[in-house]
């Protein structure tokens, strides 16, 4: 359907261009971004600074207004109201009213998004449970530390109930505990069913919580698909490690190798394939050396992440044919 | 017939002023006690040792204070630094103040700079700059912020500053009438204010009509207001020391008081209604005669002296006036006597002596002298024409005698200031240069001036019935010996006596 | 409700920010002072006292209105707040309104609060408390909410600085219209523009001294200050101006990016 009705969020050529007066430049924030994120899944929306991600999502929770294209959530378009009934959003590094007290912010929220009395007293102690926040119920933001106003950012963006969460950054400034928190209520967000959408630098939680990503540069997707399909577990490079090679078999093993040393014990050999590292095994043995490592090192995310972002124009980069979705269960 | 104690007020606001002085000599050593707890503490800090300590040294004596105060020794540096610096800006802000003047000192300085215009410049140079140092009606709206009210409140407080002090006595009407029109047409409905004003005005002009025309601008804006004819009515009940008005001044209380009555006749009927009316009925009445006029004046004069509310000052002024009155009274009753004795006789007593048996009928005659000549309520004889049959209190001719002379030598000063510091040959040289300078539209004469010697500025003729005498070499026209005040008023002070206010009674 | 949920809101943070009760307690003072200034005056201090009574709670309201007002917005912008806020389900329009509500809301509490220690004042030193003077505290809410309605509008458009110079400059001219027309008459021959374009001035700004019976209400004794009429017209004149200026607030606010 054109507006995406079975898709969680869907953009179709979305433009942002900002004007920033008479005599700067026009900054093209985002050229015709199309994208699309099934239901409950978690969703990756990577890129550098500047790439568009922020640009995006305000405009999927109707803080901005794209100038060309259009978005809609749950089948709604975005610069309804009403379709913000079902969009739960974070910012990055959320700030919240100082003087207001965890309670009092909940409740403020609540009734925002239209929760009647009862709801908000349940929802609120309901949340202030899951996220740890019980012993500074009552006492004021401003005294709040940063993973508090994180955790609290959260509980705010799910208040509601919403089938979708957007969250900007919710990983950025947090220490390696609070992170790990985060990471847990995203997990635990997609098995009650709901779709998380959210962008982040930290590329090692992406690729360990996402189903899918989707990679910005400069305005534009260079890549989108499930995680699995744009890692494809290609081995980049073999390390080995011998000792107890005569010179001779050196040379030979040396003639495979990208590089190689000596560390005063063991002699180092990095091989580009594996059929070279199969190559390099049996030279190293035949020369009656013993081989104490060999190990491949794939592409991980961020390597990927550089691959078709570095340097690279928008377009012309490597698009990822969709597979379908892998919805957990 | 009340009047505010318009005087008393003054002298408690001088009194209010002398408090802020009083304050401001505790200010020096205010000044000191700061600078020695400043540099106190800038000693303190440079004993305290600098050491960084968690624990109470052990010490003894002034040590052991020392010690103790380690902790503090950064906050001793910081307010004994803090003190010096405020006292250092302090000095310097009374040193600017001095400089460009305090805002009540503006007075003071303006005053020095009208002397200085008035040494190189003409009167009206000076005229001028008085003018504009005043603060007009449309800018003050501008500065609160279309809050004329508040601007009028301003300009209340200013003009009393105006009326206390003492410098610029000669002007000090043209300016406050200028204060209370401006006052007026900031806050147009401010009764009290208008009334208050009219008063201090009336106090310090004889000039009734001048004062009259603030009162019509106020009856003008309210319309309505009983106070302010009342008020206006009031001005003219005292007559005039200038015998040629004193029939225009009643004509002019009658008018008022008509207006009066007639404005309380549209009002509903009532009983205070009707008691107001008859009141001010029976003043019209009074005043529709000569002679009632006078002794309405007489009985209102003798009021003040006696009203315990009044101040000192004030009552001494009224007494004064109440001399005049008096001294008119008798006058018109004589008068009367004479006329009676003519018509019995056929012809006017050759002395007062042969009347002095019927005067001692009438006990507002009080002292004769040896001979059984009756005095005025000043002490002195009255003048008699016994070809005429006319009477004169001579206490009357001489205050109106000062008051002309006052004026006339005025003019002899503004004839030598247009004619090099000399002063006129004769009084008829006078006379010519009079009706030319004033005739110009530029120098209309003031109201003090007409009121003194009349619309055609009469310099030569004297309230004496005759010339002035004049001493051309000094410019000078001399008055009797006993036109001083120690002599003209000497029997205020036993009318203040005898009419002490009843304190107990009150 | 949620019009009603910002605008307790935005009373909270009015209500725990110092700057409210800095303006109440200068207020407050002020209202002593004109003791002071009426005792040093000989004659007419009542007057004095309720007049510079009147106007303190007049600037001090004023000050409310501007200092609050004009950060309202633009803090929600700077603090980001705005972002949560405007991610839900509720309208731009419902955000103005509810900012405004809840500075009106503040603004009526401090009035409330000067002018009932205003009148008690006034009833401890003998003056009396009249009608008039009630008229004139009404007529400075009506104000006032026309102040804050200005206030909001340059809020939405600038930063805090810039509208509270906007707004101050709009609160004191709007005083003087009058004034300016008079001055744009007495031009009428020399430069018959000036006095259309002052007239144009007149008509565009809010015509605050509308809202100044004060003067009137001192001196009027046990009478009204102006006709049940008069207030209703001058009540509707306020209304329909600050409205308007609420309607433009929201033009700029709802094509906004943040």
């Amino acid at each position: 359907m054109v507006n995406g009705s079975d898709l969680a969020i869907k953009t179709s050529n979305l433009h942002m261009t900002y004007n920033p007066g008479l005599f700067a430049r026009k900054k093209h924030a985002l050229k015709g971004l199309n994208m699309e994120v099934p239901p409950k899944t978690i969703f990756g929306f990577l890129g550098h600074n500047g790439a568009g991600k922020t640009s995006t999502i305000k405009i999927l929770v109707g803080l901005q207004f794209c100038t060309e294209g259009q978005a809609w959530i749950m089948g709604g378009d975005v610069r309804d109201s009403k379709t913000r009934r079902h969009v739960g959003f974070m910012p990055e590094n959320p700030y919240f009213y100082e003087y207001l007290t965890a309670r009092e912010t909940l409740d403020f929220y609540g009734r925002l998004s239209h929760l009647d009395r009862e709801t908000r007293r349940r929802r609120t102690s309901e949340l202030l449970a899951q996220f740890s926040l019980e012993h500074a119920a009552d006492v004021p933001m401003r005294e709040f530390s940063k993973g508090m106003r994180q955790r609290l950012g959260l509980a705010q963006a799910i208040m509601h109930q919403p089938p979708v969460v957007i969250l900007d950054e919710p990983m950025s400034g947090l220490d390696p505990l609070g992170r790990r928190d985060v990471r847990n209520i995203i997990l635990s967000l997609r098995d009650a069913g709901q779709t998380v959408f959210f962008s982040s630098h930290i590329l090692s939680d992406v690729e360990e919580i996402c189903d899918r990503v989707c990679v910005l540069n400069q305005g534009s997707k260079v890549a989108e698909g499930p995680i699995s399909s744009l890692l494809t577990g290609k081995v980049l490079e073999v390390k080995l490690a011998a000792s107890g090679i005569p010179a001779a078999g050196i040379e030979e093993v040396r003639k495979l190798a990208v590089r190689c040393w000596h560390d005063g014990a063991l002699y180092h050999v990095i091989v580009d394939t594996e059929e070279k590292a199969q190559a390099a095994k049996s030279r190293i043995e035949a020369a009656g050396g013993i081989l104490r490592v060999i190990q491949p090192h794939r592409e991980s995310l961020e390597e990927y992440f550089v691959r078709v972002t570095d340097g690279g124009a928008g377009d012309g980069s490597v698009i990822v044919k969709d597979k379908p979705a892998e919805v957990h269960a | 017939m009340e009047l505010d104690p318009q005087v008393q007020s003054f002298v408690e606001l001088r009194d209010r002023y002398a408090f802020w002085e009083n304050l401001s000599q505790w200010g020096y050593t205010a000044w000191f006690a700061a600078f020695a707890l400043g540099a106190l503490l800038l000693i303190l800090y440079a004993f305290v040792p600098r050491v960084q300590t968690a624990v109470v040294l052990p010490g003894r004596g002034l040590q052991r204070l020392l010690y103790r105060l380690i902790p503090q020794r950064y906050i001793l540096l910081h307010l004994g630094i803090v003190l010096l610096l405020v006292l250092c800006a302090a000095s310097h802000q009374t040193e600017l103040d001095h400089l460009r003047g305090f805002a009540a000192d503006r007075d003071k300085q303006h005053e020095a700079l009208i002397r200085k215009i008035a040494q190189s410049k003409d009167p009206e140079a000076v005229f001028r700059a008085q003018y504009l140092y005043m603060p007009k009606g449309n800018s003050l709206v501008y500065m609160t912020a279309g809050n004329p009210q508040l601007a009028a409140d301003y300009i209340w407080l200013t003009s009393q500053q105006y009326v206390v002090n003492s410098f610029r006595r000669g002007q000090k009407f043209d300016m406050l009438l200028r204060f209370y029109q401006t006052m007026l047409e900031l806050d147009p409905h401010w009764i009290d204010a208008a009334v208050n004003g009219g008063k201090v005005l009336s106090a310090l002009e004889q000039n009734r009509y001048a004062v009259e025309k603030f009162y019509i601008d106020a009856i003008v804006k309210n319309p309505g207001k009983l106070t302010l004819l009342n008020e206006a009515g009031r001005l003219f009940v005292v007559p005039p020391l200038n015998p040629e008005l004193r029939k225009d001044y009643a004509h002019r209380a009658i008018g008022w008081f008509q207006a009066v009555v007639n404005k309380l006749k549209q009002r509903k009927a009532s009983e205070r209604r009707d008691k107001m009316i008859a009141e001010f009925e029976d003043l019209i009445a009074r005043l529709s005669v000569e002679s009632t006029a006078y002794e309405l004046a007489d009985s209102l004069l003798l009021k003040n002296v006696k009203d315990p509310a009044n101040s000192k000052e004030f009552r001494e002024i009224s007494a004064r006036d109440w001399l005049n009155a008096r001294s008119l009274v008798q006058q018109t009753r004589m008068q009367a006597i004479i006329n009676a004795y003519k018509s019995r006789k056929a012809k006017f007593p050759e002395d007062l002596t042969e009347i002095t048996d019927e005067l001692r009928k009438d006990p507002v005659f009080r002292d004769f002298d040896e001979a059984g000549k009756p005095l005025d309520a000043f002490g002195f004889h009255f003048e008699y024409d016994p070809a005429r049959g006319e009477v004169r209190s001579y206490g009357v001719v001489l205050r109106q005698a000062i008051q002309a002379a006052s004026i006339v030598r005025a003019i002899i000063d503004t004839y030598r200031a247009n004619h090099n510091g000399q002063p006129p040959a004769d009084l008829n040289e006078l006379q010519r240069w009079v009706r030319k300078w004033y005739a110009d539209p530029r120098n209309p004469p003031s109201a003090s001036m007409t009121n003194a010697i009349g619309m055609e500025l009469n310099v030569i003729q004297s309230p004496f019935g005759k010339p002035w005498t004049y001493e051309a070499d000094k410019g000078w026209i001399p008055l009797p010996p006993e036109s001083v005040p120690a002599i003209l008023f000497k029997n205020a002070e036993r009318v203040m006596e005898e009419h002490a206010p009843d304190l107990k009674a009150h | 409700m949620i019009v009603a949920a910002i605008a307790l809101n935005t009373f909270k943070e009015a209500v725990r920010d110092k700057i409210l009760y800095v303006l109440f307690a200068f207020g407050v003072m002020m209202i002593l002072v004109s003791r002071a200034i009426g005792w040093v005056s000989f004659g007419g201090s009542e007057k004095i006292m309720a007049d510079v009574g009147l106007a303190a709670i007049w600037i001090f309201s004023g000050m409310v209105s501007i200092f609050i007002g004009t950060g309202l917005i633009y803090k929600e912008i700077d603090k980001r707040t705005i972002y949560t806020i405007l991610s839900k389900p509720a309208e731009r329009w419902q955000f103005i309104a509810g900012k405004y509500f809840g500075l009106v809301i503040t603004t009526l509490v401090n009035l409330v609060l000067l002018s009932s220690a205003f009148l008690a004042y006034l009833w401890f030193s003998g003056v009396p408390v009249t009608l008039g003077l009630l008229q004139a505290l009404y007529l400075t809410l009506i104000e006032m909410m026309v102040v804050t309605a200005v206030a909001i509008f340059f809020s939405s458009a600038s930063t805090p600085i810039l509208s509270a110079i906007f707004t101050t400059v709009i609160f004191f001219v709007g005083q003087l219209t009058k004034w300016v027309v008079e001055l744009g008459s007495t031009m009428k021959m020399s430069a018959p523009w000036v006095e259309k374009l002052l007239y144009a001035v007149y008509l565009f700004l809010p015509n605050l001294h509308n809202f100044n019976i004060r003067d009137k209400a001192v001196l009027a004794g046990d009478a009204l200050a102006v006709s049940g009429s008069e207030l209703v017209l001058v009540t509707v004149y306020g209304l329909a101006y600050a409205s308007a200026v609420l309607l433009m607030s929201h033009l700029i606010f709802s094509r906004r990016n943040f």
